[in-house]
Parts: structure tokens; C-alpha cells; sequence
């Protein structure tokens, strides 16, 4: 199956390794990807979705274009807003034409509502499938203990994110730790928000929410963090050493990329998964990959 | 069906900590909570303290921790909840608890529901009569309006938990029924909506979906909430009268996606602090000399034109000239 | 001591709207409430307020319908007030927010409750009582009026035969304190506690009704108690009387329709046949389509699920008649006004005269609202020139002494919830549906024996912070008082009128007994007499 590919903004900008990494896992595992270049930013959530929903209908319809029927995304953030405003195209086909009428007819655009976006999470566990994966792992990462941290726009709004039928997808990132042979951890900010989407609002509250996260992961014994959101990412990673000094403490846990560690497991190294990118000093994950190599 | 009821329990009058008391009840099958509770209080406990009122889902006095889930226990029957014969009721979280089951609603939510003025001053011109105002209008404001202030939904929300100043998804729900109610007259309207805008408003609430899952009527919080910042936004309302930075970030934000289609980290981190705020530029330096030597820091104002920025600029354009 | 021209005693419909009214007429108000307003019963009420504003509609008919249904009880000049006054109300609490539903036109939309001759109920969904609280709460707070939450009154403060405050016990802390007021407004609900299987919250202990009877008060009406149809099997909650005219069908438990709203007869005729008949009733919502049952019953579609299972666009839901609210209360003029200057009531406690011998479906709501606000702004006139408040420290230091010994009781055997349950499963089982005097002289002598047992209670717990066996006794008090005015008044009534059936006395007879029933506290126990039907303005 082909997807199209949306990488979205901080891929391109602050977290440029998780759109490497996330290029080159896709190649190792087969997944043909195709980028869509140009379109724009979600929104985010900040942009009212009176200027966002066009925006987001205008991708889909491109989309369609492609002649694809699946967008892929990378990011949790990118995933959400999607979800919600498809939600909104395919249950209000008035609101859709609506939005076809008025901003996109003059381009010769039309979203017909076909497209489903998919996060490459869901694509790993919906599409390419467990088993289809395991013969790419060539090296356990046995002894690693990894906190999952999916934030909030993957899960929620529950009924649209995770829906009846695909219930799965609440443990979807523990599934591929224990298939790479790391170990999960569970911390209790694990489907939490992360804070950054108040970072410029309120920063105390953003900073209390990373040290609270990072802090409860190093309690439960976690090597490292794994998540599927670049916002989340650059929260509990870049702003980690704000959060440490407003907490008065030190945390010092590694942050990575779902790519990243899916990545180490298909045999990359940590510098081409360039992980020396990272604020926050992923050495634990590197002695511990050591460590396992070496049994 | 014999039940092992392990209560919170804590009297400040016997100066005792806080802890969990056992009880064993035997009730039929259809029995809820809240007739466990009364029969643990009527005959095991009468010092056992709790609210409880309407008995039917109708008045929310009764919202309590029900084996680690926020529920109203007048319609949770007990059979729904047990786990391995065992129900737990706790006060919710995040509020201040007086005896045992009864917390304090005060500054937990009721003076947050005044803050947001939630009241209808009647347009004008008033009719005589009553006002014409199509169904599907008040269809939502009725719904918004059966919300029975439980506070299930700011018990369960992610910034209340660190921040009790934060308003909270059930006053902002409470607002939301004024926001969207036709009948509102337009001064109160603006006034209000600064009023969310302000610090500890809407632009505190991270999105993160959490109220809609703890609403036990189902009202979506959420959803409402980010339909009253829109609202706001709509008539030009960027923010309150004291956060000018959430002006500026949306304002930049804009800008930026405005400009190449896509959002340049750098410049909004920049322009959100403000040109002239040489304070709060250097606040942001730190991080940028961390991120830097890591190839991290996208550099402002160069972001490259994505193809297709035309169009996206076509349609904010558009969309912000329908805004009020 | 705090002082107030007015204090509303109660948050429910009835209190908010007396406190706004006094409030908007210039009085210093305030509002003390055993509950938070929010939590009262008056967010149960689910099906809709009568009003002529139609225009196949008048007040005339409305009247006319109310009488009706009233067996020839009701004061014509109360009726007429409401009925007059009834649209305004409607059309200024659409105007302050109040979500009724519209119909096409986007004008108020009606629905017709058994009883009416045409639809005249406004409603939201089947929230109205919900709503109506909610939107009065708003300009409650909007109006910053003081508000003593949690509060119970304990007793009525008259002295020379004026009113003077109450005193009241603070549930969060078992403190007792005097309120200094010119003018009580009483709103403190109804009494439906007295029965089990009733529908009424935990609060309903006819609070008021005692506050009133031991001030010297006298007690209007009090035997009409009146059921309602559709109770859920085994919980205190129903569905509006407004399902019937919405499409919904009452059928028994094969299927079979068991009426048609055509042929509906009032509500007490139809609880008392489907008593008789011991069928299974179940009423079928899946004619209306699921979008039609979200619109219109959009609470009842949720606890049906949540309590008894049922999804109503599935499966019909099952029910039963359980005693809905006790009819009559304080006697009141039009304006709220008690005998004893100073001292209002209005709503469910209070009996103005408008439900007669029945109440007209869909005129419980319209009578909170419209005698709350007149009692409200009667008061806020009367207090203009009415002696200042004040209560004396000796009758608080008397209280405290009672309430002292009360916690001196030792705790035996007896407690303060099983007399609570005997009244409450005896009131059920002879003074119901259908009553004879054998039944009701049992009932007399039971409620005789519970007081008795009432005045040597001891409490279990003696903490001061949310003492429930403490509300408990109190509310125990007043509705051993409730209790001992409807047997006696119930007794009195030798005939059948209206929800008052009695089998050994089977006709009505308007030559003796077209009167009200007035029950006063007298030395050796309640006193009964009659007064006439006012029927001077019609």
C-alpha cells in the first residue's frame, strides 16, 4: 500500500531527525511513501478551525489528487487536528461542501471525503502488522526499559481516536517495545498531555507537567522515553532541562522518536538514527544497547 | 449481592489521618452506589458523611471516586462497577475535603462558574413575546444547559490538577451556554468572551481531550470549550486584556503559516515574547543555545516558501475577512 | 447575626424566583438553603410549565382546565392569577435563558400533558425544571445575592405575633444561629419523603411545612397526595406525563395499549386503575425515533439506560405509580402572604390554592414560579414598613439547651431511620391511593406511637460536622408533623374527591365537603378545621 506522506512542521524544523528516521524506517520496512509538498501547517490546535478546517480539507483534496486514499502522518499533534476535522468532513457532508464551495472550488480542488489518516503508529499495527515486522529486527534491545508516552491528541477524543473496534490502539506502543524485545514501563503521564501546546501560555504549568512526566518515568525505573509526537518530543526533551530548574531537580531522561527506537531495533545505529541530536544526553540507551549486544 | 464497600474516610473532629473503612453490605442486583452508601450509613456507620440529593442523575451533588473512576453514584449501580467484590469510593481528586465523602465546591467550582458571568442579558430590541430563534440554535445550548455541575470534568482535567486557578472545562461549558445562546445581548457577548480569554482562561486549557472522557452525561467539554475560543477568535477576541502574548503567539502563528504555508518555530518563540521584550527574549536564550550546536534551533524568518503558499494565504485571507 | 429585610429559605424554583423578585423590588435579600440551589428537586421536574400563550390558547381555558382537574377545590382567584400571569413568567424566563424548545417557527413550541384541552406546556426536552433553576440561578448570581448554603431552619422566629427571622443549624459545622429578618419567604419544597416509593429527592421532608405548622400556621389540603404514573419500578424517578402526548403509548407488559391519550383520563384515575388492576405497565418510547427521543426526553433517555437498563428506541420501559407530591401546604393568600405578618410561602410547601383536589399536569412548575415571584415581591413590600427583625439570645440559648439534650439521649435500640422507615412504609400502605378509616385510624395511631418514640430517640453519632443523623431527625420532626396533618386531614374528608378516594366513603359530596381542610397545631395535638372555597373574584 502506498501513503501518502505528510511530515508536518516540526519534522522539518526543531525535530529534523525524526524525519529521517522516520524515512528510513518506512524504506527498510517496504512502505512506500510519497510526500505531499504542498500543502500547509494544521493548525495545531492554536489556528481556529475556521482558518484551519479549509486549510485541512484543502490536504485531503490533495490527497485525492494523489489518486492515494491514505495520508501518513508522524505526529500525534498532525494526527489529531486531522482526525477531527475528517470527522467533521465525512459526518457534515454540508460543512464539507461548504468548505469545497468556498475556498477550494477556485483551485479546482475538492475534498470528496475518501481519505483516512493514518499515524505511522497505526500504520505499523493496522496495516503492516506485528508479524510482518518481526523478521526486520536484528537486534533485541533486551534489558532497555522504555516508558511509553503517547500524550493526548493520539488518544483523544477517545471516541473518534480510539474507537470500538480499534480499542487496540490504547496499547499500541507497549505491543512494539515487547516485540523489540524492550521492556515496558508504565508511568502514570503516559496518555497525559505533555504541556507544550501551553509552553507560551503558561510556562510553569507546561514545565510542571514535564518534570511531573519525566520525573514519574525515572521512579518507575524507565532508560528512556518513547514517543509518537515531535511536540511532545521537544517538551519533554529541549524543555526538559527548564522544566528540571523550575522543579529543582534533576531528571536527565532521554526522549526519542517511535522511529528512532523502532530504528535501533532494525539494525541503525544511534548516529544514523541521530540521536546525538537530542537535548537531553541519550547515553543510558547507548550503554544499555551495549550491554545487550554484548549477551 | 454481597459487596465489600472500602471507604474514604476522615473526620477532622477526631483528629485521626485520613484512611479506608471496610464494610460489607448485601443489596439486590439493581442497587447503585449511593444505596450501598445509605445503607452503610442507616446501618453499619451513621457517621459516615456524603452528599446526596435527587437520587437519578438529575443534581450532581453526589460525584465521587468510584474504583479509581470519577462517577455520580446515584446512577452507577453497583453491579457496572465492582471489581473482585469490591467497590472503593473515594472524594474526587483536586478539591479540598471536609469529612469523609464531602469536599469543598466553593472555590473548586462554584465561584469559577460566576467568573465566566454565565448569564443571558436579553438582546435588543426584547420582543413581547418570546424570541424567534430556530431550533437547531438552542438545541446545543439546551445540552450544554443539562450539564448538572458535578465537576466530574475539572476533577479529571490535566491543568486543574497543578493549577486550581485554571477555569476549568465546567465553568468554560457553563460559558459556552451563554457564548451560543442568540438570545445574549451583544455587549455581554464581547465582554464575556474577554473575560475567558483572560490568564487562567481558555488559552490555559492544553486541548488534550481529557474532559470529554469524564463527563458522565457526555457533554463534551472539550469540544465546547475549543467552540468558545473560536468564538472568541471569531470576533477578533485573541486573547483577554492581560495576556498579550497569546495574541501575539496566534497573531505570529498566523503570520508564519501566512507566509510560507508553514510554521516557523523560531519566529513564533520570537514574536510571541515580542520584538521589543529584550526580558523575555533573553528568557528564551538557553534553550536556544542548547539546541543549536544540535541542529534544533530552526533559524527565524528564513523558513523556505513551501509550493502551495499562495493558496493557503488565499484562504486565511478569506477566513479571517468572515470573522466578525 | 446576620440581618435581612427578606430571607428565602429554600433554593429550589420557588426561591430563586421569590429572591429575585424582592430583590428587583429593593429589598436587601438573602437565601439560606439546606441544600445548594443547584442540587434542589426543583432539577427533577422534567416535562414542561403550563401557559396560555398559544393562540389557540387563553388564560380563560387554562383556568377552566385547572378547576377541572382541581374537583371543585381549587380558590378560582389563585387560578386566575396564574393562569393571567402564567405567559409572562414563560416569555421572561425565555428571555433570561431558559432553552424551551421551538417548534418550526422558531417560536415556543408546546406540549400537552392529560388534562389540558390543548398543547400549552412550554418545555426543554425533558429538562425543564432543570433548565428553569439553572437560568434562575444565573441571575441569582448575577444579582449577588447572599446565599447561606447548606443551611437548615430550624425554627420560625415570631414574636408579638410578627416575624422576626429563623433560626438555623449549619450542616458543615452543627452550629446554631439566628438569621434577623423582617420577612421569611418559605420555599422549602414538598414533602414527598413521606411515602416510600415516592418520587422525590432526599430532600423533600416538608421542612417548611412544620416550620409553619409549629409557628401556629395552619396546613391547607394536606390528605391530597397525589401519584404519579409513570415511576420506575424500583427507583424515585419517572418520566414526564408528557411522553403520553409526545407519541410514547403505555401498554401492558404483552403489548397491549392500556390507554390513549385521547381517551387519557387525569392522572389520578389512571394510577389508581393501573393500582387496581395489579397490571405490569410498561411505557413503549419507539414509535418517536431515536432523534425525536434525544430531542424530547434527552435525561430519560440516560437513566433509563443507566438505571434500569433499557434503551428507549429498543425496548419499552417499564412502570409503575409511586407518590409524587403532597398537594396542599402552608395557606397562603395570593401573594404568598401567611397569617402571620412577615412570614411568606410559595411553592411546593406553600398552598395558595391552585391545585385543589388535583393538579392539573404541567401546573406544579408554573405554580413554583409564579407564587415564588409574588411572594417574593410581596415581601420586599411588606418589609417596607414591617418592625426590624431580631432574635432575642435567650431563644438561641433555649435552642442550643434542646438541641443539647437531644444529644444526651443515650442510643438504644431505636433509631432515628427506622421510625423514619415505619412512617414512611406506613403512610404508603394506608394513607395511598385508596383510604378507609380503619386504614387511617392505624395510620393516626402509628404516626401517634412514632412521635412518641420521635421525642425519646437517641442519636448514634454525636459529630457536629455533616451530621446526617442530626438532618435526619430534624427532617424526621417535620415530617412526623406532615405526616400527622394529612392522616388528620385525610380522616376528616368523609368522601371522594379528586386524588382523595376513599372506599368506605366512594362519592364526592360538594353540600359538606366542598372546603379546604386546615390543620393547626393545637395543645393536645393537630387541630382540624374548614374554610370555605374562596371563590370571590370569579
Amino acid at each position: 500500500m502506498k501513503y501518502a506522506f505528510y511530515p508536518g512542521c516540526v519534522s522539518r524544523g526543531a525535530c529534523p531527525e525524526l524525519y529521517s528516521s522516520s524515512v528510513k524506517v518506512t524504506e527498510k520496512l517496504g512502505i512506500e511513501i510519497q510526500e505531499v509538498v504542498d500543502v500547509g501547517c494544521t493548525g495545531a490546535g492554536v489556528l481556529s478551525r475556521d482558518l484551519s478546517d479549509p486549510i485541512n480539507a484543502r490536504t485531503l483534496a490533495k490527497v485525492e489528487a494523489m489518486g492515494l486514499s491514505s495520508l501518513m502522518t508522524i505526529c500525534s499533534t498532525c494526527q489529531g487536528i486531522f482526525t477531527q476535522a475528517n470527522h467533521r468532513f465525512k459526518n457534515e457532508p454540508e460543512y464539507r461542501e461548504k468548505i469545497n464551495k468556498e475556498y477550494l472550488a477556485e483551485e479546482g480542488l475538492e475534498y470528496k471525503g475518501t481519505v483516512e489518516v493514518k499515524h505511522f503508529l497505526w500504520v505499523l499495527m493496522e496495516d503492516y502488522g506485528m508479524e510482518n515486522l518481526k523478521p526486520h529486527i536484528k537486534r533485541k534491545l533486551t534489558g532497555l526499559k522504555v516508558a511509553p508516552f503517547y500524550g493526548c491528541y493520539i488518544r483523544r477524543p477517545t471516541s473518534i481516536m480510539a474507537p470500538k473496534g480499534l480499542l487496540g490502539r490504547k496499547t499500541y506502543l507497549e505491543d512494539l517495545i515487547e516485540l523489540i524485545g524492550a521492556e515496558p514501563v508504565d508511568s502514570s503521564g503516559k496518555s497525559k498531555c505533555c504541556g507544550f501546546p501551553i509552553l507560551t501560555v503558561n510556562e510553569d504549568n507546561s514545565m510542571r507537567m514535564v518534570s511531573d512526566h519525566t520525573g514519574d518515568a525515572k521512579n518507575k525505573g524507565a532508560d528512556c522515553m518513547v514517543t509518537p509526537c515531535p511536540l511532545c518530543h521537544l517538551n519533554l526533551d529541549a524543555n526538559q532541562p527548564n522544566a528540571e530548574k523550575k522543579a529543582n531537580t534533576q531528571i536527565g531522561m532521554p526522549i526519542i522518536h517511535l522511529p528512532q527506537l523502532l530504528g535501533l531495533a532494525f539494525g541503525f545505529d544511534e548516529k544514523e538514527m541521530e540521536l546525538q541530536r537530542h537535548i537531553v544526553s541519550t547515553e543510558p540507551i547507548s550503554r544499555q544497547l551495549e550491554v545487550s549486544i554484548r549477551s | 449481592m454481597e459487596t465489600t464497600f472500602k471507604v474514604y474516610r476522615f473526620d477532622p473532629e477526631n483528629g485521626r489521618k485520613p484512611d479506608f473503612a471496610t464494610y460489607t453490605v448485601d443489596l439486590p442486583d439493581s442497587a447503585t452506589v449511593m444505596d450501598g452508601l445509605r445503607h452503610i450509613r442507616d446501618e453499619l456507620d451513621p457517621s459516615l458523611a456524603f452528599r446526596a440529593s435527587c437520587d437519578r442523575g438529575s443534581c450532581g451533588d453526589c460525584a465521587l471516586r468510584i474504583n479509581k473512576k470519577g462517577k455520580l453514584g446515584c446512577t452507577l449501580q453497583i453491579a457496572k462497577t465492582v471489581k473482585d467484590g469490591v467497590v472503593k469510593v473515594e472524594p474526587i481528586r483536586n478539591i479540598p475535603v471536609l469529612k469523609d465523602l464531602v469536599y469543598d465546591m466553593e472555590t473548586f467550582l462554584w465561584q469559577k462558574i460566576k467568573s465566566v458571568k454565565p448569564w443571558i442579558t436579553p438582546r435588543e430590541p426584547e420582543p413581547d413575546g418570546e424570541y424567534i430563534v430556530a431550533e437547531e440554535k438552542l438545541l446545543e445550548v439546551r445540552k450544554a444547559m443539562s450539564c448538572v455541575m458535578c465537576g466530574l470534568c475539572d476533577e479529571g482535567c490535566v491543568v486543574i490538577k497543578i493549577d486550581k486557578k485554571f477555569v476549568g472545562p465546567a465553568a468554560l461549558t457553563k460559558a459556552y451556554r451563554a457564548v451560543f445562546d442568540p438570545r445574549d445581548g451583544e455587549h455581554e457577548h464581547n465582554e464575556r468572551l474577554t473575560l475567558v480569554s483572560e490568564p487562567g482562561g481558555v488559552w490555559d486549557c492544553t486541548h488534550c481531550f481529557e474532559a470529554n472522557g469524564h463527563c458522565p452525561l457526555g457533554l463534551e467539554p472539550t469540544t465546547r470549550l475549543f467552540e468558545v475560543r473560536d468564538e472568541a477568535i471569531r470576533r477578533g477576541i485573541r486573547s483577554g486584556t492581560k495576556n498579550p502574548k497569546v495574541q501575539r503567539h496566534y497573531d505570529s502563528f498566523v503570520n508564519s503559516v501566512k507566509r510560507s504555508g508553514w510554521l516557523d518555530e523560531g519566529r513564533l518563540a520570537i514574536e510571541s515574547e515580542g520584538l521589543t521584550n529584550i526580558a523575555g527574549l533573553a528568557k528564551l536564550l538557553p534553550t536556544v543555545l542548547r539546541a543549536l550546536p544540535k541542529g534544533k534551533a530552526p533559524l527565524p524568518y528564513l523558513h523556505p516558501k513551501r509550493p502551495g503558499t499562495q493558496a493557503i494565504r488565499r484562504i486565511i485571507e478569506k477566513a479571517q475577512r468572515r470573522e466578525v | 447575626m446576620p440581618e435581612y429585610d427578606v430571607l428565602i429559605v429554600g433554593g429550589g424554583v420557588a426561591g430563586l424566583g421569590a429572591a429575585l423578585a424582592a430583590k428587583r423590588a429593593g429589598a436587601q435579600v438573602a437565601l439560606l438553603s439546606k441544600t445548594h440551589p443547584l442540587r434542589s428537586h426543583s432539577a427533577t421536574s422534567p416535562g414542561g410549565m403550563n401557559a396560555a400563550f398559544g393562540p389557540d390558547d387563553s388564560w380563560q381555558q387554562h383556568a377552566q382546565d385547572t378547576l377541572q382537574a382541581g374537583g371543585g377545590l381549587c380558590d378560582p382567584a389563585a387560578v386566575e392569577w396564574m393562569c393571567r400571569e402564567a405567559p409572562q413568567d414563560v416569555i421572561h424566563l425565555d428571555h433570561i435563558g431558559v432553552p424551551f424548545n421551538r417548534d418550526a417557527e422558531g417560536k415556543l413550541d408546546r406540549r400537552i400533558f392529560g388534562g389540558n384541552g390543548v398543547p400549552r406546556a412550554a418545555f426543554a426536552s425533558d429538562l425543564t425544571g432543570h433548565t428553569v433553576l439553572n437560568t434562575l440561578y444565573e441571575q441569582f448570581i448575577r444579582e449577588d445575592v447572599p446565599a447561606h448554603e447548606e443551611w437548615l431552619a430550624t425554627s420560625l422566629v415570631v414574636e408579638d405575633g410578627v416575624c422576626r427571622g429563623v433560626l438555623a443549624l449549619e450542616l458543615g459545622t452543627g452550629k446554631l444561629e439566628g438569621f434577623s429578618a423582617r420577612a421569611i419567604v418559605l420555599a422549602t419544597g414538598g414533602a414527598g419523603r413521606l411515602y416510600d416509593s415516592s418520587t422525590a429527592s432526599q430532600s423533600c421532608c416538608g421542612d417548611g411545612m412544620s416550620l409553619a405548622y409549629r409557628a401556629g400556621l395552619s396546613l391547607m389540603d394536606m390528605e391530597m397526595v397525589q401519584y404519579h404514573p409513570f415511576g420506575f419500578r424500583d427507583r424515585a424517578t419517572f418520566a414526564s406525563e408528557g411522553a403520553l402526548g409526545d407519541g410514547a403509548v403505555l401498554c401492558d407488559e404483552a403489548g397491549q395499549p392500556v390507554v390513549s391519550m385521547n381517551g387519557l383520563p387525569p392522572r389520578d384515575e389512571l394510577c389508581r386503575s393501573l393500582a387496581a388492576s395489579g397490571a405490569r405497565t410498561v411505557l413503549d418510547f419507539r414509535a418517536l425515533g431515536k432523534e425525536r427521543i434525544s430531542a424530547r426526553f434527552f435525561y430519560l433517555a440516560r437513566v433509563a439506560n443507566e438505571l434500569a437498563g433499557i434503551s428507549l428506541d429498543k425496548e419499552p420501559l417499564p412502570v409503575q405509580p409511586r407518590m409524587h407530591r403532597v398537594l396542599g401546604g402552608v395557606q397562603t393568600d395570593l401573594r404568598g402572604a401567611t397569617a402571620v405578618p412577615g412570614v411568606f410561602a410559595a411553592g411546593e410547601c406553600a398552598s395558595p390554592g391552585v391545585h385543589g383536589a388535583n393538579a392539573l399536569a404541567g401546573n406544579a412548575l408554573t405554580a413554583g414560579v409564579v407564587f415564588g415571584r409574588r411572594a417574593g415581591t410581596a415581601a420586599a413590600a411588606y418589609v417596607q414598613a414591617a418592625p426590624a427583625g431580631g432574635i432575642a439570645d435567650t431563644v438561641l440559648d433555649y435552642t442550643e439547651r434542646e438541641l443539647a439534650v437531644v444529644f444526651s439521649r443515650p442510643s438504644g435500640e431505636d433509631t432515628v431511620v427506622k421510625i423514619y422507615r415505619e412512617l414512611a412504609a406506613k403512610m404508603a400502605d394506608k394513607v395511598g391511593l385508596v383510604r378507609d378509616e380503619t386504614g387511617l385510624q392505624d395510620a393516626a395511631e402509628c404516626v401517634a406511637d412514632l412521635k412518641t418514640r420521635y421525642t425519646q430517640v437517641g442519636l448514634r453519632h454525636h459529630g457536629k460536622m455533616y451530621n446526617h443523623e442530626l438532618l435526619t431527625w430534624y427532617e424526621l420532626g417535620s415530617l412526623l408533623d406532615v405526616a400527622q396533618a394529612v392522616v388528620v386531614a385525610a380522616q376528616a374528608r368523609r368522601e371522594s374527591r379528586g386524588v382523595h378516594q376513599r372506599s368506605d366513603f366512594p362519592t364526592r359530596s360538594d353540600t359538606e365537603w366542598q372546603q379546604h381542610s386546615l390543620v393547626t397545631s393545637g395543645p393536645d395535638g393537630p387541630d382540624l378545621a374548614t374554610c370555605p372555597v374562596n371563590t370571590s373574584a370569579w
